[in-house]
């Protein structure tokens, strides 16, 4: 998915406004402070809301009740099952379960990431804090082509699965909606 | 979850710069003195802004940009 979007953002084409740029020193450095606010600021943020829904999660998420046992959370029906293998003192959590079905839990965590990165891809466009981020995009087909690419493909991977075992068919994911992540 | 993105990339916008840290050691005189420099660039582009004054477009070898997406 990274080469994915490096090569779509690659495919950006100049605009007027680049001459009215200052020139680069010869010594300066290749990450301007600009940059490092915003890579400091997503990996922030997207570290926290992945951490919080890797250990909040179990106790927030709702368990999908179409899902017969032992696809949904077997323990009390009514959150999630916790997709660690093991709780902090060692004990079997989801270890017992993951021969039958992949962690529902950790397949919305990894959701989760993916459409993160997917949407900070549009917001990556405009460098400079231009507000409109998505200006100009309709001139941009190979952009376009690759944004409709990587989301059909995370589509295909988080909602395609087999009847019987519910596992997606691509990748060890469990079976999940549109709307989770 | 994924579009919560969106807000907190419009926030960073208007966080200051100078509030991150810059990545390695650049001598402050060459940052004073590109600064200085890019000024001169700007005093003259203002002021030959339609290159009226271009030697090139005297020769008559000054290829006019078009307007709009001169880079296509």
């Amino acid at each position: 998915m990274d080469s994915l979007a490096s090569l779509a953002l690659a495919t950006e084409l100049p605009v007027d406004e680049l001459l009215h740029r200052p020139p680069y020193r010869k010594r300066e450095y290749i990450i301007s402070r600009k940059m490092v606010k915003h890579i400091a600021g997503q990996s922030i943020f997207q570290a926290l809301v992945l951490f919080f829904f890797v250990f909040v999660g179990p106790s927030v998420i709702k368990e999908d009740q179409n899902m017969p046992a032992p696809y949904t959370n077997i323990k009390n029906g009514e959150y999630i099952l916790s997709g660690m293998l093991n709780d902090f003192d060692l004990e079997p959590l989801y270890s017992k379960y993951k021969h039958i079905t992949p962690s529902r839990h950790l397949s919305i965590i990894f959701n989760m990431f993916v459409w993160m990165q997917i949407f900070n891809m549009l917001c990556a466009r405009k460098i400079n804090d231009e507000i409109n981020f998505l200006e100009g995009i309709h001139t941009n087909a190979m952009f376009i082509a690759v944004l409709i690419f990587i989301i059909g493909l995370q589509v295909f991977v988080m909602t395609a699965y087999h009847y019987e075992t519910k596992i997606s068919l691509a990748f060890s994911t469990h079976k999940l909606g549109l709307t989770e992540g | 979850m994924g579009l919560v993105t969106f807000p907190i990339n419009f926030g960073l916008k208007f966080v200051p710069d100078t509030w991150c840290f810059t990545m390695g050691g650049e001598p402050s005189n060459e940052v004073a003195a590109a600064a200085e420099e890019y000024q001169e660039l700007l005093r003259i582009a203002n002021k030959y802004k339609f290159r009226q004054g271009s030697n090139s477009k005297k020769l008559g070898q000054y290829i006019e940009n078009k307007q709009g997406d001169s880079f296509k």
